[in-house]
């Protein structure tokens, strides 16, 4: 059985969680800790677009708005 | 120390993170007016400015970059920033650009850019979204933190430390230029940097008792409702409307009185010497064409004003947002955006906005539609042809109609983006992430004094174009029969009207006559020239009381083919605009796409096929509006 991983695209609005770990293509997970989202960060989501668009969310002082596929690669 | 080296070599790189306040440093210290916005990412290219006399007695050179969030690019503007750092000649000295609000996140890349072998300073900008200063102590622990690299403060707003800053950097200056190694940090490295920084800051930040999150918190609380999943799409839609809207009704005023002052001039000067040649020319090609397109040019003004207000608001990486998930259904996603919206002021920076979008798809469709947006040399034409074809009614009619044009040409470029994205392959591992500025209230000055250098770019791009097809055009009607009283025959008789003669046949079927194919044909030059070809080549002087434009617009109305058919039918009129629409009439747009695309091919395809297409389309809309009973 395959025990899906809670990440931060699960995060109910206004939920805020620490970052355990970041999981996807190199890619994106680069950028994603360029943008400071780092193991040990507190992710807050702040805002989700409808049909599935993108969620926006806090770390540290800034605002990143992320797709579903990106915000997956934050495990919390 | 510098040693002999002329300083007329020496190059000074400002680089930082997108949207830290490079461009405005630039602006000061060259005293240059390049536009610089709320939006990450709206540096696309480098600007190389030589430092103003005011700051250093030395001819130093500045470069401004397109924003780096680290030293392995993700998308082409970066590339650009990484190409001149490592592989041209490297720059004498960096300047690190910082957002004070970002310490934690941004300082680590002066770092490892230190590490690289660059000569680097650190310059904290944004100041007043602290609402605080730096002290002489603290700015000594940010530069021992990182590793004994200096660090000033500027203001950007007001331009205090500006002298500090140069001070700084001359200081730094070295003539023995070794060459960076790019270094390719691991991950983990990374990790570890952010966290470093991330301590300090917070560390730092505490001893001042500033709360960060304060900064932020109106920003939050504006997208509450700007970014709310159902008022965020309503105010999406009115704040896109009144944009487009206001084109129309608050110009409207200005363009009479434009209008009325070419009138005026036109005859004045023809009164002059009524028989001369040169006055005949004056008025009826120079002043003519030139006050045809001139009329048009308030309108472009408001377009360029409602955009930059919403660039320096921050609103246009919310909007982004909000259209991510509507355009991932046609292949493009958020990051097209911006290049598509000031694609409806010109294609030429679109394009060139468009090296923002990382994925290497998504990039290629944006660049592919771009040129279908309603650009501004597209208003003159839209405006004076549905001028015509709703001569005396009401003026709603007219506005509704151009309303229409702009949602039709957003239709026909998601149907283009649609096709494309099923013949192109999928891709992987692109992504959106988009930062959020925090909002600033747009500053009324700057706002204006942005509009107003872009109007000027805007008109010496089309000028030249404009003021050389009048006189071509002039002179191809008016000889070599040019003392002929009748002027209709006069006109049969030119040079244009032979040439025109032959090529007449392709124009035909889309309603139109040689005349209308001439002023096609010159508006390959630039498209706002077609409305100032046909002010030349339809002119009849009648002396009579109506302005130009009027007049302009009853002599298309009643023209008349050489089988006595109106020219400028309903059915005609929409072929045109549809033609209009579609047809890629623009040698500066076919230029930057070659380079953008890096493909000559793909531009000449482009070229070739949106052409095609649109005399297609023109054709079969003239003929089945003809077919349904239109005249």
């Amino acid at each position: 059985m395959i025990i899906k991983l809670k990440t931060a695209n699960d995060l109910n609005l206004g939920e805020t969680s620490i970052i355990k770990k970041l999981n996807g293509p190199k890619e994106v997970t680069s950028r994603l800790r360029e943008l400071g989202f780092i193991v040990g960060a507190e992710v807050t989501c702040l805002q989700k677009m409808p049909f599935d668009g993108p969620k926006i969310f806090q770390v540290s002082s800034i605002t990143v708005a992320l797709r579903s596929q990106e915000s997956e690669c934050l495990e919390i | 120390m510098l040693g002999n080296l002329s300083t007329k070599d020496i190059q000074i790189a400002l680089v930082g993170a997108p949207n830290s306040g490079k461009t405005t440093l630039f602006n000061w210290l060259t005293n240059s007016n390049f536009k610089t916005v709320n939006y990450p990412g709206s540096t696309v290219d480098i600007s190389v400015g030589k430092i103003n006399r005011r700051y250093s007695s030395s001819d130093f050179l500045i470069v401004d970059t397109p924003g780096v969030y680290g030293i392995n690019p993700k998308s082409s503007d970066e590339q650009v920033t990484l190409d001149y750092l490592f592989n041209t000649t490297p720059p004498n000295l960096v300047i690190f650009v910082v957002d004070s609000t970002q310490l934690g996140r941004q300082l680590p890349l002066a770092r490892q850019l230190k590490s690289c072998g660059f000569e680097i300073m650190v310059v904290i900008t944004m100041l007043d979204l602290l609402k605080t200063k730096f002290s002489e102590n603290e700015l000594v622990s940010i530069s021992n933190h990182l590793g004994k690299i200096p660090c000033v403060e500027f203001d950007g707003r007001l331009g205090g430390g500006l002298a500090d800053l140069v001070n700084t950097a001359t200081n730094l200056l070295v003539s023995n230029k070794k060459s960076p190694q790019l270094i390719n940090f691991s991950e983990t490295h990374l990790e570890e940097a952010i966290k470093y920084s991330q301590i300090f800051t917070n560390e730092l930040f505490a001893k001042k008792k500033l709360n960060l999150t304060t900064a932020n918190s109106l920003s939050t609380k504006i997208d509450h409702l700007l970014l709310h999943p159902f008022w965020g799409i309503i105010s999406f839609i009115t704040i896109m409307t009144t944009l487009f809207a206001s084109i129309f009704w608050l110009a409207a005023p200005i363009m009479d009185f434009i209008d009325f002052g070419f009138t005026e001039l036109s005859s004045l000067v023809l009164e002059i010497s009524p028989n001369n040649l040169l006055t005949q020319f004056l008025s009826d090609g120079l002043i003519l064409s030139v006050g045809a397109v001139a009329v048009f040019i308030p309108q472009i003004f408001i377009l360029f004003v409602g955009i930059i207000l919403l660039e320096d608001s921050g609103y246009l990486a919310r909007s982004a947002v909000l259209i991510d998930k509507p355009f991932s259904k046609v292949g493009l996603g958020g990051r097209s955006f911006v290049p598509l919206l000031s694609a409806n002021a010109c294609a030429v920076p679109a394009m060139m906005a468009a090296r923002t979008i990382n994925s290497k798809r998504e990039k290629f469709i944006a660049l592919f539609i771009i040129p279908l947006m309603t650009c501004s040399a597209r208003l003159p034409v839209y405006a004076l042809l549905l001028s015509v074809l709703f001569l005396n009614q009401p003026v709603w009619k007219p506005g509704l109609a151009l309303a229409l044009l702009y949602l039709g040409s957003f239709f026909i470029g998601a149907l283009a983006a649609k096709i494309l994205s099923l013949i192109l392959p999928k891709e992987k591992n692109s992504f959106f992430m988009m930062e959020l500025p925090i909002y600033r209230k747009p500053k009324l000055l700057h706002v204006l004094k942005q509009a107003l250098s872009r109007t000027q770019n805007y008109i010496t791009r089309a000028g030249p174009a404009i003021f050389g097809f009048a006189l071509l055009i002039w002179l191809s009607t008016t000889f070599p029969n040019y003392n002929l009283e009748d002027k209709t025959e006069r006109l049969t008789q030119s040079y244009a009207g032979q040439v025109g003669k032959i090529i007449e046949p392709v124009f035909t079927p889309m309603g139109g006559d040689w005349r209308t194919g001439v002023s096609l044909i010159s508006a390959f030059a630039a498209r706002e020239v077609f409305v100032s070809s046909l002010a030349v080549v339809f002119n009849v002087t009648d002396d009579d009381e109506t302005t130009q434009q009027q007049k302009l617009l009853m002599t298309l109305k009643d023209s008349k083919n050489s089988s006595g058919d109106y020219l400028f039918t309903t059915s005609s009129i929409v072929g045109l605009i549809i033609f209009f629409m579609i047809a890629l009439q623009c040698l500066s747009t076919v230029s930057i796409a070659s380079k953008e695309f890096n493909d000559k091919k793909i531009a000449l395809i482009q070229l070739v096929s949106f052409t095609l297409i649109a005399y297609v389309a023109a054709v079969v809309t003239v003929q089945g509006l003809r077919l349904l009973g239109f005249s």
